[in-house]
């Protein structure tokens, strides 16, 4: 095996070379070596010393290998001829996308256009892409990091001061207590398993917060099964207690925190009563949870959508940084606050500012001095200033005309986006819709142009797992048809809509060092180092820099390097059940299949496995309406209804039921309201009604 | 002689070993994971047994107890009579979907052949599985909360830790 992770062998026959490559699927950032032989995958195997999974791989990536090579996958630009599509060549898809999006910018301005990035695509395309929406003149530029961690971005960035994991997912192993909330990892993202099992065979105790019975409950000692949308009544409730017994980290607070007092202040005048009545969880459990978590040398909080995605996601993010800051759990081996991020490349999609209100690395776009900086390394006098719409705002802005034309790169919110019938009318009003992707989507099946680009194995670049650990995944075979890799598309596209020098691509490896100049925590992070196995963890501010794995350490990256203790209250979710819908939905991923399944559901191996939709509905539930294991429903809410199976179980509890989203249907139901800071949708609670289809 | 070990405290029900079984022979998987109750899932597939009811039913010499522990059929000398499925009390052995040949478990003999180990073993997330001689994995599960049992016929074959909770009377 060489430096950057090739060799040849025959270990299957024939001459195969394999490659070092970083699966396409969640933002664990496994590795695998992938055979290649005359131009085709044709095998997968294990990569024993990759340092975030050591060979393993959950069943997602041993399935990675089936969606390269399938007939469904878009081999010709096409445009929309009535009902259907016309293929096209290259030069009349671009030149006619670009003449369009002059025009909308000519007759209605900039911000009459948005551009949804993809954390699906490399680092280096995310800054082509958000470059391009910025010099284009508008901040509408955002992905589905809006969708899943925008909670944490906005409120780690306020605490901490930066919207990170703050240590390796292998960390976990060295901790003593592991407090779970709203993350169902064993699903989500299965390597975790990994370092939580090391750990509890060590000893270590395992408290989780969860509305459901999901894996991570079965090896837990402490299970909380809280009300979907209670967790700041919960997350008070377990403060109230450490400060009452004592258990704060007073040196800690003192040296490293600012707030403490009004914190103090606000939780005295919590209820445990009352927060037992909010969360449904016995005072006793909040009192041994609050305990282990505080008294553990170590303890670590590892969170996911459940505490995201609702319209207090960013006040559960803080709450859980004041819990951590109040027991002084941050910044050692074995403690810190652990988001595990969704996506490949979600992290790093992030970082290169693919955000309506932040540029590339985290500079806010109504920061005057900072954003000049980068508009002089763009080569413009001048960028957009005004913070963009968000992913759900644009669908919104999208029904109601003031954006009139979308630009999507490898992203499917027909089934991803909250409330998917509006989402439909949003897309369908717009003058034009453009949508990139390896497959006929459901959302490109509405657009007006559909570009075909290339996945993972078919194109070089960087990604950046939720550890911050930044891999380069080369090129292993060319792309099918004329299908291109999304930053070629992109280069082309700036180069049309007036912007020929800043957009003259070759490759991918100048953009890496165009990001090193313009990014600080990007700095050291250089082709050759993302190429060593394990890649290169950011902050890595000059070459040379070992990389930083574990954050604050000694200080918080905020501007006066504490950490910010900051009061919230307790707010009920937007909708609440009620006699006409009198059940809570909430959703989320199964272990079978990611994101929109437009993957996954190409998947024998996968989709033989986990067929269709289904509702996870509680035995009392389904006894008061006859509903049978098995048997089809129709789910209905305020927006919509969906039909699937009923799994009657009781891993929901009574008057909570479960949908994954990964087919349609699930997003016709659930509410687009929005946290008012973050602009996440809250997918986690949704009043709905269950009734029997007849058989 | 080396054994398997399944440490089933820490299974969290990915079926990636059944995913990658399938993958490493040929579309079908010789490993089924199950849950035993809501909170317990288990592979079931071959335990290897050091006593093997399913070799002494084979009329045919198609099963053979190979010298490194693994029990394995050779599908060309298998004339599908069946009486293996019917011998084997874990339920490890199925005819294909042809209802021709005998399949299981053959603890992954191409790819040990060229010095790789099982791919269930190397897949898996949550590291359940190990392989190696038996005194070495009797010494690791030693170290492991829960309960450490044999779990085939005779004195050696698959070690299994199950956690307390899932054994009955503990």
């Amino acid at each position: 095996m060489t430096a950057s992770g090739r060799s040849t062998a025959s270990m299957s026959g024939p001459m195969i070379e394999w490659v070092r490559s970083i699966c396409p699927f969640c933002g664990v950032g496994c590795g695998f070596l992938a055979g290649v032989e005359r131009n085709r995958l044709v095998g997968l195997e294990y990569l024993t010393d990759h340092p975030v999974c050591e060979g393993a791989l959950c069943p997602k990536g041993n399935a990675a290998l089936e969606t390269v090579h399938h007939a469904d996958r878009l081999l010709h630009p096409l445009v929309r001829k009535g009902d259907g599509f016309e293929r096209i060549s290259w030069d009349e898809a671009l030149e006619g996308i670009a003449a369009r999006l002059l025009d909308i910018q000519r007759d209605h301005g900039a911000d009459a256009v948005g551009f949804l990035a993809s954390a699906k695509c490399t680092n280096e395309e995310n800054y082509l892409l958000q470059k391009w929406a910025r010099l284009f003149g508008t901040n509408n530029i955002d992905h589905c990091a809006r969708l899943c961690h925008a909670s944490t971005v906005a409120g780690l960035a306020r605490t901490l001061g930066a919207g990170a994991m703050t240590n390796p997912m292998s960390d976990v192993a060295h901790s003593d207590c592991i407090f779970v909330i709203g993350s169902n990892f064993t699903e989500c993202h299965p390597l975790a398993s990994r370092w939580v099992g090391d750990a509890l065979e060590r000893g270590a105790f395992l408290v989780v917060a969860d509305p459901r019975v999901t894996p991570v409950v079965w090896q837990a000692d402490l299970h909380l099964r809280h009300r979907p949308g209670s967790d700041v009544a919960l997350l008070n409730g377990m403060m109230k207690v450490i400060l009452q017994e004592g258990l704060h980290n007073e040196g800690f607070i003192a040296a490293r925190t600012s707030g403490f007092d009004v914190l103090r202040q606000s939780l005295a005048a919590v209820d445990l009563a009352a927060v037992e009545e909010i969360t449904g969880v016995p005072v006793a459990a909040i009192q041994e949870a609050a305990r282990r978590y505080a008294r553990a040398k170590a303890s670590v909080i590892m969170w996911s959508m459940g505490i995201t995605q609702h319209t207090t996601g960013v006040d559960n993010v803080i709450s859980l940084a004041n819990l951590a800051l109040l027991a002084g759990h941050v910044g050692r081996p074995g403690a810190g606050l652990m988001p595990l991020r969704g996506q490949s490349n979600v992290q790093g999609a992030c970082d290169m500012g693919a955000l309506s209100n932040f540029l590339t690395g985290y500079v806010p776009v109504t920061d005057a001095e900072r954003r000049a900086r980068i508009a002089a390394q763009w080569g413009t006098p001048e960028l957009p200033a005004a913070v963009g719409l968000t992913v759900v705002e644009m669908m919104h802005a999208a029904g109601t005309g003031a954006l009139r034309a979308l630009y999507v790169m490898g992203e499917n919110p027909m089934i991803t986006d909250p409330n998917v019938d509006h989402v439909r009318e949003g897309l369908r009003n717009l003058d034009l819709l453009v949508v990139q992707d390896i497959f006929l989507t459901e959302t490109a099946e509405l657009a007006d142009y559909v570009l075909p680009a290339a996945l993972w194995a078919e194109k070089a670049g960087s990604y950046t797992n939720t550890e911050r650990r930044v891999q380069w995944q080369p090129r292993l075979i060319p792309p099918p048809g004329e299908a291109l890799p999304d930053w070629q598309i992109i280069a082309s596209m700036g180069r049309l809509t007036g912007w020929a020098d800043q957009f003259d691509v070759p490759s991918p490896e100048p953009v890496l060092a165009e990001i090193n100049a313009v990014s600080p925590a990007y700095r050291g992070v250089t082709q050759e180092r993302t190429q060593a196995l394990g890649g290169v963890t950011w902050p890595c501010p000059e070459e040379g820099h070992p990389g930083t794995p574990i954050l604050h350490e000694t200080r918080f990256a905020t501007a006066d390097g504490l950490g910010h203790l900051e009061p919230i209250a307790y707010r009920p979710p937007a909708e609440q059940p009620d006699d006409r819908y009198p059940l809570v939905l909430t959703t989320g991923r199964t272990v079978l299949h990611y994101n929109s399944g437009s993957m996954t559901r190409r998947s024998k191996a996968l989709l033989t496995r986990e067929r269709s939709l289904f509702v996870e509905i509680s035995p009392a539930d389904a006894a008061q309406r006859g509903l049978e294991d098995g048997q089809q429903v129709r789910v209905s809410t305020r927006r919509g209804d969906a039909d699937c199976l009923a799994r009657v179980t009781s891993a929901t509890a009574a008057g909570v039921v479960f949908m994954p989203f990964h087919f349609a249907g699930a997003n016709v139901l659930t509410n687009d309201a929005l946290d008012p800071t973050a602009k996440i949708p809250e997918y986690k609670v949704a009043a709905c009604q269950i009734e029997g289809l007849p058989r | 002689m080396n054994v398997l070990y399944l440490n089933l405290t820490r299974c969290i029900y990915c079926r990636a070993c059944e995913v990658a079984c399938e993958r490493e022979h040929d579309g079908i998987s010789r490993v089924a994971v199950t849950l035993v109750d809501p909170r317990q899932p288990v592979p079931v597939s071959c335990r290897h047994c050091e006593k093997h009811p399913c070799l002494e039913a084979c009329p045919e010499t198609a099963i053979e107890a190979a010298p490194g522990g693994a029990i394995i059929i050779h599908t060309r000398k298998c004339i599908s009579c069946g009486l293996c499925v019917i011998a084997c009390p874990f339920g490890a052995i199925e005819l294909d979907a042809g209802g021709k040949i005998a399949e299981k478990c053959d603890l992954c003999e191409h790819r040990q052949r060229d010095g790789r180990l099982p791919a269930c073993l190397l897949t898996c997330p949550a590291r359940c599985i190990e392989y190696g001689p038996l005194d070495d994995i009797l010494a690791v599960a030693r170290t492991k909360p829960g309960a450490t049992f044999v779990a085939a016929m005779g004195e050696t074959g698959t070690v299994v830790t199950l956690p307390d909770r899932s054994v009955p009377g503990v």
